[in-house]
């Protein structure tokens, strides 16, 4: 429905065929500024504006110009002059002349003879003529955005009033579009801006869980200085780590595109070079020079275009664990919100390392002093008995020698017997260090253990492997599965009155590699399996929960008991 | 204190010039064993052993021994604390370590408190009498 103030009122003074000129010129201007919102683009805004101008006011030449903030012109688009016309003008207009004028009054300007205008500077050399001129400022809230510039009217000698009406209108509305296309791109700017801010609060997200995860040492670098790099899109990165030996920084890790190393050494004391430096000083560090600021570093990395490099301590409290490097083939300047986050990138990534180390630690500490635990009762309870008795018989064969060359003999015999079960109860003390088994060996570990099983327990006993799913496994749980499969083989010796094992190590799915020791005896009631497996079966849990596994016993009276053990393993690459 | 729990032995049979020896093992049986067999040994005088630190410490400051034979796996985990005081004293004496089985953190720990020596409890008498009895004398 048209209500009455919605229709444009015709001129007082007019006629039908004026009404109808300013109708069609309404609905014209209309279409016009429509079009102007329909591109969110600066430039394209700008596009649209020229061509309604030229359009609505019949002009052979539109131009446009935005003006920098020191009086002259900082774009200038032309519409109607040819390629090859443009490129024989001298020189863009300056801001002087008429535009000057414009720019200061920030009134239109409309003549019919630019020459002829008492301000004019005329047109820069190679300029094709032109005669008529018609001059609008794009102004919004007082704050000039630019000019339309409109020359040679066509089929008339001048633009008219009406014309100079039109197009301060559409003036008015490019303000508003130029305006909302600038704060679109502000947004945008702000999209990403919050995007990068996202990623940076994912970064220390995922710092965070690391540092509260049990994950492998070597593992969470790789992950850390993949995302690290990812944030600041480095091109390479290292990682170098705080020896147990204080002061000396050893590479852990490199990644990217770069060259193996950065550098010539691996190793860097406190204050050599720029890792040393940066652990010294405990404050990040950077680099563009790299030409003249190289010491040790490979001239293979100049070689690849490498050109700015970054040092990052990474802190726990009270020490630099760390220093993480990151490299860019541009010359990169470290904006100052940057710097705060690297700071928290090093606080943070050396807090996880820290926490990997003494989980390391405190893993190692475990295994020692169940070691130690079981030596000390060897020798407290075996050796010394035997090593006391055996004294006794070197002295008593001392008295003998003389009258009894024969008992003495015997007694020699018992010695070399004691002697023997000595060095028997040593090796198997040393047996129990873990680090002996890797892998490689597990196979050859077990195969042995099931053999001299065999031999000492006349149990029936099946061994299967699968190759695959050994070398899936991460090389430093070797010796606890082993481990485990010893007590459990223990427990069915002692306990079980079985007739068969069985032990299988295999992959039941992807990511899982399963480790089972079955037998056919006995069985017992769940209920009680705590005191009737006691310590071995809470030392097979621990061994276990220690390295991300989980350990199942299932057993009732008769029917056998199975140990499962499922180990988290590395992935198919 | 001097002479308290000092044992006696024959004596008659010793050189003058024997080496004086205490010895540090928890295990009584192990500790009269070494006693018997040790004291045989004509180039030694066994002049006291025990297992309690107090005891011990006590007893090798008044007795003043040469050599001080000690097993360092205790249960009261002051084997190394032990070699560390002895080390200490003024005059200290040579410091044999015997154990049943070797670490090797252990050795190197032993050797960095003091002892002049690291061996194992093989029954092997004379060539142990033979080892301490000829640690050379420090200065």
């Amino acid at each position: 429905m048209v209500t009455r103030e919605n229709q444009i009122k015709p001129p007082a003074t007019g006629d039908a065929k004026a009404y109808s000129d300013l109708r069609s010129d309404m609905v014209a201007l209309h279409r016009a500024t429509l079009s102007l919102f329909s591109d969110l683009s600066l430039e394209g805004v700008l596009r649209r504006v020229i061509h309604a101008a030229r359009e609505l006011s019949d002009a052979r030449y539109a131009a446009l110009g935005i003006p920098d903030n020191e009086g002259g012109l900082e774009t200038f688009i032309t519409l109607g002059l040819a390629r090859d016309e443009i490129d024989h003008i001298d020189h863009q207009p300056r801001g002087d002349g008429l535009i000057g004028e414009m720019m200061r009054t920030g009134q239109s300007i409309r003549v019919p003879e630019i020459n002829d205008h008492p301000l004019s500077v005329g047109f820069p050399a190679g300029h094709p003529p032109m005669r008529s001129f018609l001059g609008v400022p794009i102004a919004a809230y007082g704050r000039p955005l630019g000019q339309i510039y409109l020359t040679d009217k066509l089929n008339a000698d001048e633009f008219s009033l009406e014309d100079q009406r039109l197009i301060e209108m559409l003036a008015a509305h490019a303000a508003a579009a130029i305006e909302n296309a600038r704060l679109y791109q502000k947004v945008l700017e702000n999209e990403n801006e919050l995007s990068d801010r996202n990623e940076e609060l994912g970064l220390m997200y995922s710092l965070a869980t690391a540092v509260s995860s049990a994950m492998d040492l070597d593992k969470l670098l790789e992950v850390m200085l993949q995302r690290v790099m990812k944030l600041f899109h480095a091109g390479a990165g290292e990682i170098f780590l705080l020896e147990e030996q204080e002061g000396v920084y050893q590479k852990a890790i490199h990644l990217g595109d770069a060259p193996q190393s950065f550098w010539d050494v691996d190793r860097f004391r406190l204050g050599e070079g720029l890792i040393g430096m940066v652990a010294q000083e405990a404050s990040p560090r950077w680099t563009t020079d790299l030409n003249s600021d190289s010491d040790y570093l490979r001239k293979s990395v100049l070689q690849s275009g490498f050109k700015t490099l970054v040092g990052v301590p990474l802190t726990a409290p009270g020490k630099v664990t760390g220093v993480l490097t990151l490299a860019f083939r541009t010359e990169r300047v470290i904006q100052e919100q940057e710097q705060g986050l690297l700071g928290a990138v090093g606080a943070g990534v050396g807090i996880a390392v820290e926490n990997a180390r003494l989980y390391r630690q405190a893993r190692r500490v475990a295994v020692l002093e169940e070691r130690e635990r079981i030596g000390m009762d060897l020798h407290d309870g075996v050796i010394q008995s035997i090593f006391a008795t055996g004294l006794t018989l070197e002295y008593a064969r001392l008295d003998v020698q003389e009258r009894a060359p024969e008992a003495a003999d015997r007694i020699g015999k018992a010695i070399s017997g004691l002697n023997k079960s000595i060095r028997d109860i040593r090796s198997y003390i040393l047996d129990l260090q873990p680090s002996r088994i890797s892998t490689d060996d597990l196979p050859k570990a077990l195969e042995r253990l099931t053999r001299e099983f065999k031999a000492n327990t006349l149990i029936e006993t099946d061994l299967m492997i699968e190759p695959e799913a050994v070398r899936r496994l991460n090389g430093s749980i070797a010796a606890d599965l082993f481990h485990i499969s010893q007590e459990a083989l223990a427990n069915i010796a002692k306990h079980a009155k079985a007739t068969r094992t069985w032990i299988t190590v295999r992959e039941t799915s992807e990511g899982t590699v399963t480790l089972q020791v079955i037998d056919n005896g006995q069985g017992f009631e769940m209920e009680s399996a705590p005191e009737l497996l006691g310590h071995g079966l809470s030392n097979m849990g621990e061994r276990a929960r220690l390295f991300g596994g989980e350990l199942a016993v299932v057993s009732s009276p008769g029917e056998g008991t199975t140990i499962t053990v499922r180990i988290p393993s590395e992935p198919v690459n | 204190m001097v002479g308290t729990n000092i044992l006696s032995i024959e004596r008659s049979q010793q050189f003058v010039n024997a080496a004086k020896l205490y010895i540090i093992d928890e295990h009584p049986g192990v500790r009269a064993a070494l006693v018997e067999r040790l004291g045989r040994a004509a180039n030694l005088t066994v002049i006291g052993h025990g297992g309690d630190v107090d005891t011990v410490m006590t007893e090798i400051r008044g007795g003043k021994p040469d050599i001080v034979l000690l097993e360092v796996k205790r249960k009261d985990g002051m084997g190394l604390e032990i070699l560390r005081q002895l080390a200490a004293l003024p005059r200290a004496p040579r410091l044999a370590v015997l154990t049943s089985y070797p670490t090797s953190w252990e050795e190197q720990a032993a050797i960095r408190a003091g002892a002049d020596c690291y061996l194992l409890k093989d029954i092997d008498s004379e060539e142990l009498i033979k080892t301490i009895a000829n640690l050379p004398i420090s200065a």
